[in-house]
């Protein structure tokens, strides 16, 4: 790894030799806040003269008018969820997603099997990676897949069985689940080195969620909505939103830049975290 | 921080990023500049104690190489070359390696260039890249394989697993 380090080292010093940037005009940044401080100080003075006189006209404070309101027994404090987004309570159900390749790749139905096992050697589920292919309008016999295959486990150990049975390539990976766990399995089938501690990587929402930036707060209504949720919220807001991984799988996306975008990421029909881009 | 003192910090380094992750050095020092330009203009929200504005600015760089190489690729199989570009020159130190990671998918050759050149943790490619840890494992794994071959020399070592 040192000596690849080295070289790379070496070719980005020569690749990058004569190269260089302009730093932005500093004096500029500072003109820019000069400016702008003091205008959105004077917005903010007027927003908060406006508030006070508009509230004052609907009738100020309600002056002695005492009004009570027993949430537990008033309908709308039941039901209405359009003023805030809903909660996800903790999962009680260890949840593997299995993940293979890229969503939205188009490709041959794939012939892998995952078989997930307890200690005792009985079999929890076997599924295959086929049932979230679905067919690609307009071409015959290719397939995508946009989410990973969600599977319930037992709390404790499972092991992961993957199998092509068209290659007969095989990986097994053992995870261990608590109560709240939300694992991700990503299979490398095919991969050239393929040696049984490195042919599926295991991760959680958890770990994701801990390397991700956090939630800006444009995008934060977003989090714990399901899918068609997010959906209409965002068509009400009128914003564009946009789904980049789905049950740990990532999907091939655009890589523009679009500051009012929200990107999802989704676990279970959740979404776990949101980004702007 | 100051944007002054990132700016002398970051910006060698970022351009030699984007050169390793393009092997196109007009590509490089643009994507470089316009990320640095971006982090200038936005340094209010990401130059903020706590946060990190050189992952913030490598994602930039990296988003902003990948879209723009993808169109000079796509332009010069389309128009008619009309003038010579030396994209390999004898001067690099290491043209076996220039083409082994030439030959790299794109998002394989970002993988090697922040973890085997830039030193990152695979979680901390994975949030420079927008994609997940086990994603980048997949990507180095397959770089690693693509390189040995194209280098004829063992394969680096793994990267510290997570877990």
């Amino acid at each position: 790894m040192n000596e690849l380090h080295e070289r790379l080292d070496a070719l980005s010093r020569a690749g990058s030799e004569g190269l260089r940037v302009a730093r932005p005009d500093i004096d500029a940044h500072r003109l820019r806040r000069k400016v702008w401080l003091p205008v959105g100080a004077l917005a903010a003075v007027i927003a908060i003269v406006v508030g006070i006189v508009v509230w004052q006209a609907a009738g100020g404070d309600g002056g002695d008018e005492v009004v009570t309101t027993d949430r537990s027994t008033t309908p709308d404090a039941a039901t209405d969820t359009s003023a805030a987004p809903p909660t996800t309570a903790a999962s009680r159900t260890p949840m593997v997603a299995f993940a293979e390749g890229t969503g939205g790749e188009v490709g041959e139905p794939s012939t892998l099997r995952i078989r997930f096992i307890a200690p005792d050697g009985s079999v929890i589920a076997d599924r295959a990676w086929s049932e979230v292919q679905e067919p690609q309008p307009g071409m015959p016999g290719q397939v995508i897949a946009s989410r990973g295959l969600l599977q319930r486990v037992p709390v404790g150990r499972t092991r992961i069985e993957i199998r092509s049975t068209g290659s007969g390539w095989t990986c097994i990976t053992t995870v261990t689940a608590t109560p709240d766990s939300r694992l991700i399995v990503g299979s490398k089938e095919g991969d050239l080195v393929g040696d049984a501690g490195a042919c599926a990587a295991v991760t959680s929402v958890d770990e994701m969620l801990a390397m991700s930036s956090p939630v800006p707060a444009a995008a934060r209504p977003y989090l714990g909505m399901t899918a068609a949720e997010a959906e209409a919220y965002a068509k009400a807001q009128g914003t564009d939103i946009r789904i980049v991984s789905d049950n740990g799988l990532s999907r091939v996306v655009t890589m523009d830049l679009r500051p009012d975008r929200v990107n999802l990421t989704l676990y279970d029909d959740r979404v776990v975290t949101a980004s702007l881009g | 921080m100051d944007y002054a003192d990132f700016f002398g910090q970051a910006a060698p380094g970022l351009v030699r990023m984007c050169f390793l992750a393009t092997l196109d050095r007009e590509v490089a020092a643009d994507a470089a500049q316009e990320a640095l330009t971006r982090a200038w203009r936005d340094w209010d929200r990401i130059g903020v104690d706590g946060s990190n504005p050189e992952a913030w600015v490598r994602t930039v760089a990296l988003n902003l190489c990948r879209s723009r190489w993808r169109r000079v690729v796509r332009f010069s199989r389309l128009a008619p070359r009309l003038y010579e570009v030396d994209d390999r020159p004898d001067r690099l130190p290491d043209l076996d390696l220039h083409d082994a990671l030439r030959s790299l998918p794109t998002r394989q050759r970002e993988a090697v260039v922040l973890h085997y050149w830039a030193d990152l943790r695979v979680e901390d490619c994975a949030a420079v890249m927008g994609v997940s840890a086990g994603s980048v494992k997949q990507h180095l794994s397959r770089a690693r394989a693509r390189l040995a071959t194209a280098l004829g020399t063992p394969a680096p070592d793994e990267e510290v697993p997570t877990r």
